[in-house]
């Protein structure tokens, strides 16, 4: 059987990385194919090479047994290949509709569908788009004529500058030289590229050319006066001006010629688009193709106000109503709860069932084994391996995403609790608007414990994190370091007290991007010896710290002096995790610690984590991975809306339970509605 | 204590008792107007239309005020806008009544200024939104009006003909437009600065063009264009005065409900929009980010230069730097109307009313110097900026450079 696409030996280069290496593969009609691999593994460039953002550097694509270019996304979507990508591509502000029918809208005159019509002026003005004329495509004797025009003119036009000032009107040939090079430099200081203007192309030959051309004129003018060659001169200057004026008409003529046509036909373009809509009917059909896949989508509503999995939905919607018949899924369970990404498989069951095929990116194991009917990895560009779910474990497929044994579990003996570290009480807070976002929070975390918070994500652990490192105004409640009040203190007083903040937004409020390595390590003791030295920050202490935190932390850069902003995501967190774990501390506040990183950066993380607490630190970890939850607490608390509903030894603690209870727990609630707590054994 | 107080400071509790302190102090006002004078308001035909005894009219809009603020605070209405509606009128009202005591104002007068005033402000304003729903900031569409106002004389004068003026005002703001296109959106110059750069260039080459080559030549001032005159309507009492105008009033109205309509129900402002608020969504589904900004860039200059030519056409001559401003207030008023045509229609209608309310003050001779008058309009736009909007969302990628991945 022809599979539905195949793809041969692609390969696509970014400056200095090979981004896929001769990548082939080929999907099976009514197939899930599941993609696995590291960050930078290339998964996602090979996928916008499919859906046409980028185009590869060789290699080819086939559709049904045909060779096909996918050179944009309208391409792609021609093919029937839609895409599903990690942050979703949905204008908040407008309706499902609207964002389903965005670009291929069905049109209507006075209430008569006229989509057919507006449809072959499309792909009429499509067929004679003149762009291609201006982007350089057109090779042969139009490329030259043009090239020697713009040659030409633009040594006329220096020459009849400088002839203006020196014999005509200075004032005026002065304004203009004046305007265009304060234009050019204001177009160099400001912009990100530098435009060229034809007689200031950079390098050393244009000085030569400025000076050979001032020489020339200055000549002309001396002739003139010395030996009285007024009529002679004047010929001469007159001819090349008039040579000057043909090339020059000759020139604008053409490009006069494009304009008009790129105008008629953007004009052409623009009238076409100026057909109302038919939102009616397109409601229509959006809700008939939600019902066929059991998607439950509502048309009208807004998209601002859809949950996260709802949203998805709308994407995928997208793509059907474009009539894709491969779905291309970029890590679609990143943003889902785990009920949510529950659901999500069965929506992709039915697209199998209805014919369509899936192509399913992600990084986590346990969802490849279970919806994949094929598996293949990539490492470093390449294509490492296949496996069928049946055969493969996670630890085989860990091993072959990253290159060698994992250790998935994280190994930790027992410790014995001991004294309070951080007490909670109460603690309740409002956002901006006014709404509550932590309404009673209690909880405890022990020296040499793991405390880990479940919940999904906006559920008020952002901002529990933000109240206890003291980046956040608590309305009510109290929080306690040690028997040291910590409510409303200042993030300094709260490290100064040993807390370390391995912060939820690395990007954001981890790092400052544009500095060093070396300056980032030292952001939360810069003020204090050895780095400080008097009023002066000691150099050498600093990237000596610098030096040896990279190696015990394994921060994978060129050199310390390396701005993080050029860091992968991974090395972003371990900079972060470097300095915070580099002091002593009491308590260990991480949240999401390993969001969005790869198998062997999170063995890492998770090591770090547990070694810190086997020193008789206390941790509180919050994550919105339940697996990381699991494997790393030994407590575990379920938080939802602003609540900590439940907590439970982790022993005890079973996924289905904790799913349960992170969605707002079981439907009868025990003790009539109100916090529930289940103490641990 | 002090957060709870805080927390019930509303938007609607703040508007109430605005509209109660002004509802006070136009009771003062009546407690200080002479008995038994009337205000008249007038109409060239028709003579006085009405006339309301000064002091007793005062009352009964400053009780009306009061109650209006109070019963806000009390109870609340339903919308917001009700109240801030019924009090502004009150307010205005009460102002006319006091300032033509004893006197009389033209009320279809009145109207006509405050509309001819509106349009050039609507129509930046529109330029503005076409630019801004795109995603690219226009600043520069003061610029971009001067530049339209002086190639309609010019072109006025070495054609002999208005329409061909106010075509070449349209096409003159179109190139600025695709200067600022090409600066902001191919180079990703700051968009502001771009936009003041226009601004700088139209203030100086304009008043260079015109002294050196424009005025020797004789062509300074061909005279204003003719009136228009729309038949029927402009028959009708009182209000018939509107609708003998300069032609770009009424290609204004018209833009209005067009823009509205291709920006709301048009597949074109379905993929403009996108492009402002989510420009690599519009691109994934096959959407020419730059292509969208460019064009809808242009057009915003188009109705710019259209707005420009009003200036100079209906004065019949070219003056240094002769938008005053206007073009900020535009960009304000469209602010004001959250981005939308007709919101901005009304908000450039509340500026063109305290313009032309500013000219009949000066005719009263309020003990008010005439240049804190003229300021006016310009308070108004700072208060309305800066206190009684609300929440308005400007398009969410407004003013960031598209760059492909």
């Amino acid at each position: 059987m022809t599979p539905i696409l195949e793809i041969r030996n692609i390969s696509k280069r970014f400056p200095g990385v090979l981004a896929n290496d001769k990548v082939s593969f080929s999907l099976q009609k009514g197939e899930v194919l599941a993609f696995l691999g590291e960050n930078g593994a290339g998964k996602t460039t090979l996928m916008n090479m499919l859906y046409g953002l980028y185009t590869p550097d060789e290699g080819d694509i086939y559709l049904n047994g045909q060779r096909i270019d996918i050179e944009s996304p309208n391409d792609a979507i021609s093919h029937g290949i839609g895409m599903v990508h990690q942050h979703f591509m949905l204008v908040p502000v407008m309706s499902v509709v609207e964002n389903v029918v965005l670009g291929d809208e069905t049109q209507q005159l006075l209430g008569v569908p006229v989509t057919p019509f507006t449809r072959r002026v499309q792909a009429f003005l499509h067929r004679v788009d003149p762009r291609p004329l201006f982007q350089h495509r057109l090779a042969g004797p139009y490329q030259l004529a043009r090239k020697a025009l713009t040659w030409a003119l633009s040594y006329l036009v220096f020459f009849a500058l400088v002839f203006l000032l020196l014999f005509l009107d200075r004032t005026f040939a002065g304004m203009t030289i004046a305007l265009f090079s304060l234009f050019y430099l204001l177009l160099s200081f400001l912009g990100g590229r530098r435009p060229s203007l034809p007689w200031s192309k950079p390098g050393r030959g244009r000085w030569l050319q400025i000076g050979i051309a001032l020489a020339a004129a200055l000549l002309l003018a001396g002739l003139e006066e010395a030996l009285g060659l007024a009529g002679v001169v004047s010929t001469v200057v007159e001819g090349i001006l008039r040579a000057g004026l043909i090339v020059a008409a000759a020139y604008i003529g053409l490009w006069l010629l494009l304009g008009a046509y790129l105008l008629l036909w953007e004009g052409l373009n623009f009238l076409n688009g100026l057909i109302p809509l038919g939102m009616r009917s397109d409601a229509k059909k959006v809700a008939a193709i939600s019902r066929q896949f059991g998607l439950d989508v509502n048309p009208y509503a807004m998209v601002s106000e859809l949950p996260v999995g709802m949203q998805q939905r709308v994407e995928i919607v997208k793509a059907l109503y474009r009539q894709a018949d491969i779905l291309i899924l970029d890590e679609p369970t990143a943003v889902l709860t785990p009920q949510e990404a529950e659901e999500l498989f069965q929506v992709m069951r039915s697209l199998i069932d209805q014919g369509k095929s899936i192509i399913f990116i992600t990084h986590k194991l346990k969802e490849v084994l279970r919806v994949a009917d094929r598996i293949l990895v990539l490492r470093g560009g390449r294509m490492v391996g296949e496996a069928l779910p049946k055969q493969a474990t996670e630890a085989s497929l860990a091993a072959m995403m990253v290159g060698r044994e994992v250790i998935l579990t994280v190994e930790k003996e027992r410790v014995a609790a001991g004294e309070a570290v951080l007490q909670v009480e109460n603690l309740a807070a409002v956002d901006e608007r006014g709404h509550p976002v932590l309404r009673g929070v209690s909880f405890e975390v022990r020296a040499g414990e793991v405390l880990g918070i479940a919940g999904v994500q906006g559920n008020g652990q952002t901002e529990l994190v933000k109240a206890l490192t003291g980046l956040y105004r608590v309305g009510s409640g109290r929080a306690r370091i040690e028997g040291v009040d910590i409510t409303d203190a200042s993030p300094r007083q709260v490290s100064e007290l040993g807390v370390a903040h391995v912060p939820e937004d690395r990007v954001k409020d981890g790092l400052v991007l544009s500095y060093p390595i070396y300056d980032n390590m030292i952001l939360g003791s810069y003020y204090r010896p050895p780095f400080a030295r008097g009023l002066l920050i000691d150099e050498d202490a600093v990237h000596r710290q610098a030096v040896d935190l990279v190696q015990t932390f394994d921060v994978r850069t060129p050199s310390i002096a390396t701005p993080v902003r050029n860091l992968s995501g991974g090395n972003m967190q371990k900079v972060i995790v470097a300095r915070e774990l580099s002091r002593p501390i009491k308590l260990l506040i991480a949240s999401q610690p390993t969001r969005g990183l790869d198998v062997g950066s999170i063995e890492f993380i998770h090591k770090r984590i547990i070694e810190k607490r086997n020193d008789g630190a206390a941790v509180l970890l919050v994550s919105a991975e339940l697996d990381e939850i699991m494997s790393l607490s030994d407590r575990i608390a379920v938080m939802y809306e602003g609540k900590i509903l439940y907590t439970v030894d982790a022993a005890q603690a079973t996924r289905e339970e904790l799913g349960l209870w992170m969605a707002g727990g079981p439907t009868h609630p025990l003790h009539g509605g109100e916090t529930l707590e289940r103490q641990p054994a | 204590m002090t957060r709870q107080w805080r927390k019930s400071l509303t938007r609607e509790r703040i508007f109430g008792g605005v509209a109660m302190a002004a509802g006070l102090v136009i009771l003062f006002m009546a407690t200080r107007a002479e008995a038994g004078v009337r205000s008249a308001f007038t109409d060239d035909q028709l003579g006085t239309l009405f006339a309301l005894p000064t002091r007793e009219a005062l009352y009964a809009f400053g009780a009306l005020c009061f109650f209006v603020g109070g019963w806000q605070l009390y109870r609340g209405f339903r919308s917001l806008n009700v109240v801030l509606g019924a009090a502004a009128f009150l307010v205005v009202s009460s102002f006319l009544v006091w300032l033509t005591a004893a006197g009389s104002i033209n009320l279809p007068g009145l109207l006509k200024t405050t509309l001819v005033s509106a349009t050039p402000l609507t129509l930046g304003a529109l330029s503005g939104i076409f630019c801004e729903r795109a995603g690219v900031i226009n600043i520069a569409i003061e610029g971009m009006m001067l530049f339209g106002a002086f190639a309609a004389i010019a072109a006025v004068s070495i054609t002999g003909n208005h329409w061909l003026g106010m075509l070449a005002a349209i096409l003159t703001g179109g190139i600025m437009a695709a200067l600022h296109a090409v600066l902001s959106i191919t180079y990703k110059v700051d968009q502001i600065i771009s936009g003041t750069v226009i601004n700088i260039l139209a203030a100086g080459a304009t008043r260079y063009i015109n002294i050196r080559l424009l005025e020797p030549a004789g062509y300074g001032s061909p005279g204003p264009i003719s009136l228009m005159r729309v038949p029927v309507l402009v028959d009708v009492p009182v209000l018939g005065k509107l609708f003998e105008n300069t032609p770009t009033v009424f290609f204004m109205l018209l833009l209005v409900p067009i823009v509205h309509i291709i920006l709301f129900y048009t597949p074109w402002g379905l993929r403009t929009r996108s492009v402002g608020e989510h420009p690599r969504a519009a691109d994934t589904v096959g959407i020419n980010v730059f292509r969208m900004r460019y064009i809808n860039v242009i057009i915003g200059g188009f109705i710019a230069g259209l707005g420009g030519s009003y200036f100079s056409l209906s004065l019949g001559s070219f003056e240094d730097n002769m938008t005053h401003g206007q073009g900020f207030i535009a960009l304000a008023a469209m602010i004001f109307g959250n981005w939308t045509p007709v919101g901005s229609f009304f908000a450039a209608l509340i500026f063109g009313f305290a313009d032309a309310l500013q000219g009949k003050m000066q005719a009263f001779r309020v003990a008010l110097p005439p240049e804190f008058l003229q300021m006016a309009p310009y308070i108004l736009t700072m208060i309305i900026l800066g206190g009684l909007i609300g929440r308005v969302t400007p398009p969410a990628a407004d003013g960031q450079p598209y760059e492909k991945q």
